[in-house]
């Protein structure tokens, strides 16, 4: 694959604020791209510069070969959905989406097609004629998507799109992004602070913080591989746990974990680096467990006692205190049968795995 | 909103023409209407102000002296009333336009 936008040292100043702080980024052709980060942390700046709304103060970007650093936002080859949609109130549906074609040398019936493809492309065929002020959310959603589409960008830009959709129309348009996606094969970026919606989309995320990206991977990776403290606790749930790096030659590193346990590990369980030393160590909820009554494991095993319970149906979430341990464990727990719900105070075994345990660089 | 005409290859002016003058287009005519209005009706400030381009009212007032200019008189007075008449018949007619469009109920007008 090639890179369809590459970014070098991009750096963005607003008077004094550093907001972007030496980005550098290559984005592939047909990509599901996210940028993911706290608010503040550059991500829409630099969604903006992509676009053209916005000049940077140093560094180079080429979208698709060409150096964009004159290019000004109505010819560059991107389109963008913008947070707030920004549908133009005084002109119907089909005027919106077909805004773009005004200056593509159509006759007046290939214009109305292709108007009629786009609105048909994202669910919404027939509503041409509608006033653009009197759609839901959703179907706001969907015109600007079609208006951004219908110019057959390279890179369409998404600014946290979903933001303003309540939970269960999040999650369908979720469904029909990466299905429309799939569909036009043109090269998505998306900026969220939602991680559950970046994991969902996306075939790779770069997470930002403070103008720079912390870590740049696919799903699975940033999931189960963090390479930092930052990136571990803005993506899903993490325990930190303190304790001891006592070898690290090879491949292999030794580890002691306070309350826990010593053993040893594999270098990739250290993404972020590593060095002998105290250091913190990150463990997933949903790779802890409890014992209940009647089961056995070979894995290792450590005294706890349940400190909270909360319950989700499907899942309980328990906080659990084991010696030595400074804070409480967070272990989540599927709701199988004949598993009972523990209650606060009951003395139990976790079970733990040290091939889920992660070195974070502190 | 003006970026996103920009966005989809407008330039900044066509951008400006086609999107955000459409939209301020209602607070233009009705600041021109109310500045047009407030100006027809300042009669005492106008009359001591004006020098020889007098503003309509008190060109009909200086007329007033002068009994052979009634006909004048009358007919200025005539075009002055049709012209109010015309112009609240036109803004009713948008306001009403308006509202229909934005599929709100009428709660309020004057005609």
């Amino acid at each position: 694959m090639t890179a369809l936008i590459q970014l070098t040292g991009v750096q963005k100043y607003y008077g004094d604020y550093h907001a972007l702080r030496g980005i550098d980024l290559d984005i592939n052709k047909g990509e599901f791209f996210s940028l993911l980060g706290p608010s503040g942390c550059g991500k829409t700046t630099l969604l903006r510069t992509i676009a053209g709304f916005e000049g940077i103060s140093s560094g180079t970007m080429l979208i698709d070969g060409k150096d964009m650093k004159n290019v000004p936002a109505n010819l560059r080859p991107t389109n963008m959905v913008f947070q707030s949609y920004a549908i133009f109130p005084h002109l119907s549906v089909g005027e919106n989406v077909g805004f773009g074609l005004r200056r593509e040398p159509l006759s007046k019936e290939q214009k109305a097609k292709a108007v009629g493809e786009a609105l048909e492309m994202v669910g919404l065929a027939g509503y041409g004629a509608r006033a653009a002020h009197a759609l839901s959310g959703g179907q706001r959603q969907r015109v600007a998507l079609a208006r951004a589409l219908i110019l057959k960008p390279k890179v369409l830009l998404l600014d946290e799109p979903l933001s303003a959709l309540d939970k269960k129309m999040r999650e369908q348009m979720q469904v029909e992004l990466i299905r429309l996606q799939r569909q036009v094969g043109i090269t998505f970026i998306l900026v969220t602070h939602d991680q559950e919606e970046a994991l969902v989309m996306s075939d790779r995320i770069a997470v930002m913080f403070e103008g720079q990206i912390g870590q740049l991977a696919d799903p699975e990776t940033l999931y189960r591989r963090p390479n930092s403290k930052k990136v571990a606790e803005f993506i899903g749930k993490m325990n930190l746990l303190q304790g001891e790096v006592t070898a690290a030659g090879g491949d292999r590193i030794s580890f002691d974990v306070a309350g826990m346990g010593a053993g040893e590990i594999g270098r990739e369980q250290a993404p972020g680096g590593v060095k002998v030393g105290r250091t913190l160590f990150g463990i997933r909820p949903e790779t802890l467990g409890i014992l209940f009554d009647g089961e056995s494991t070979e894995r290792r095993l450590a005294d706890a006692v349940v400190d909270e319970v909360v319950y989700y149906g499907d899942m309980t979430y328990y906080d659990v205190r084991v010696a030595g341990v400074e804070k409480p464990l967070t272990i989540s727990m599927k709701n199988l049968i004949g598993r009972p719900v523990l209650d606060v105070g009951v003395r139990t075994k976790i079970i733990w795995d040290e091939r889920s345990l992660i070195v974070l660089a502190s | 909103m003006e970026e996103a005409g920009l966005d989809l290859g407008e330039s900044r002016w066509s951008a400006f023409r086609l999107i955000t003058l459409p939209l301020v287009m209602p607070g233009i005519i009705s600041s021109l209407l109310i500045s047009f209005t407030i100006s027809l009706d300042e009669f005492i400030i106008a009359f001591f102000l004006t020098g020889s381009n007098p503003t309509m009212p008190v060109y009909i007032w200086s007329l007033n002296k002068d009994f052979d200019a009634l006909p004048v008189v009358m007919a200025l007075g005539t075009i002055l009333v049709a012209l109010s008449v015309t112009l609240l018949t036109i803004a009713e007619y948008f306001r009403r336009r308006g509202i229909a469009r934005a599929g709100l109920k009428d709660t309020g007008g004057f005609l």
